[in-house]
């Protein structure tokens, strides 16, 4: 018989080594699986309800920091942004700075040498040209105005101002943390910085 | 009863069914441990831990291959394990007796062994010799394999295999005479 057949033999013959276990080893198979799966069973399963309200609350939290993230970030570029706009009275006319800046101001001066009576100041302060000149919040109830030989902001009361340019005079303004400034005159001046 | 019906329900821990798929497969099974380990007990010891195994991860087999097969991987490695951890798998190699060995001389047989025949002859061989025979010659396994698995080198398993061959030639011939 030559090699490859007896090792074929072996390989058949192994096949029908069968040998019968003692009952008792299933038995102790038998005790190993019913331990098993009473393991299994008192695996408490984690009931749907409180899955639901663990990934809601999960929610909100990355709502939350991605919100945040976002408003930094936003802030960020906001503050590395160019952060006034100019606004200059010339031959009798606001006009607004060149570049991308202006695109973004709406700008009309119905009236040519005086704005008067400034109704409403939604944004946080305005910075003049070489001088300052600042306007704080309404709700601060304290405005700062500083006198330059082109400008003069004269406070009527606490919601009016009178707003006198000369030729030549320039406004700068600063940009908000919302990216918005809105400036409204009674005579129909009104220039907005939008947010980009 | 079919394989795959039996196990489906062993997944849903039907313990009918596991019961009905030991007693279909633990003979042959056993048969296989008892070519590894010599003792009974033993082997019978290796059968429960690796049949626990095959309930315990009976969800992972794929049902693309053979379930049997798949159990007896399961049971060749179980039964490695205890060798290993019994520290009777010792792969010493004689060099002397290598080199004695006349290569050229083919396994020859005068009568056809029966199955208790081949267990009695694996029997007589010593445990490393026996385990890489096993697994070269019954369960196919190439020597890089069976280096791997046993953690010795490629000729050292290739050697254990000629030695191994040497002592069944001596025992066939004992049977023969």
């Amino acid at each position: 018989m030559e090699e490859k057949d007896l090792f074929d033999l072996f390989r058949e013959e192994s096949k029908n080594l069968v040998e019968h276990p003692q009952a008792e080893t299933w038995h102790r198979l038998e005790k190993r699986l019913v331990s098993s799966r009473k393991k299994r069973q008192q695996r408490k399963p984690v009931s749907t309800h409180w899955l639901v309200v663990a990934a809601t609350i999960l929610l909100i939290i990355i709502v939350g920091v991605v919100s945040w993230v976002v408003t930094r970030e936003h802030e960020a570029i906001l503050r590395g942004q160019k952060q006034f706009a100019e606004l200059q009275f010339l031959q009798g006319k606001w006009s607004a700075s060149e570049g991308k800046m202006s695109d973004e101001l709406i700008f009309d001066a119905k009236d040519s040498t005086l704005l008067r009576g400034i109704k409403t100041l939604t944004f946080k302060e305005i910075l003049v040209k070489k001088d300052t000149l600042w306007i704080q919040n309404k709700g601060k109830q304290s405005v700062f105005i500083y006198k330059n030989q082109h400008f003069t902001l004269k406070k009527v009361d606490n919601q009016t101002f009178v707003f006198l340019a000369s030729e030549g005079s320039t406004i700068r303004l600063r940009k908000s943390m919302e990216g918005r400034f809105t400036l409204s005159f009674d005579e129909g001046v009104i220039f907005v910085y939008k947010k980009m | 009863m079919t394989d795959y019906e039996l196990i489906e329900r062993c997944c849903q821990q039907d313990a009918k069914a596991q019961r009905f798929l030991y007693e279909r497969y633990a003979p042959k099974m056993l048969g296989v441990c008892r070519r590894y380990i010599s003792s009974r007990e033993d082997a019978e010891d290796v059968l429960v831990e690796a049949m626990f195994k095959v309930f315990d991860n009976i969800q992972a087999f794929q049902s693309a291959g053979s379930f049997e097969g798949w159990i007896r991987r399961i049971v060749v490695n179980e039964a490695l394990m205890f060798l290993r951890k019994k520290r009777l798998l010792t792969v010493d190699t004689d060099g002397s007796e290598l080199n004695s060995i006349d290569h050229a001389t083919p396994l020859s047989i005068e009568h056809e062994l029966a199955a208790k025949e081949i267990l009695q002859l694996l029997e007589h061989l010593p445990t490393g010799y026996r385990t890489v025979f096993n697994l070269y010659v019954i369960e196919g396994y190439k020597h890089i394999e069976i280096a791997e698995m046993l953690h010795i080198s490629i000729n050292t398993s290739k050697s254990q295999l000629i030695l191994a061959k040497e002592r069944m030639r001596r025992e066939l011939e004992k049977l023969n005479s």
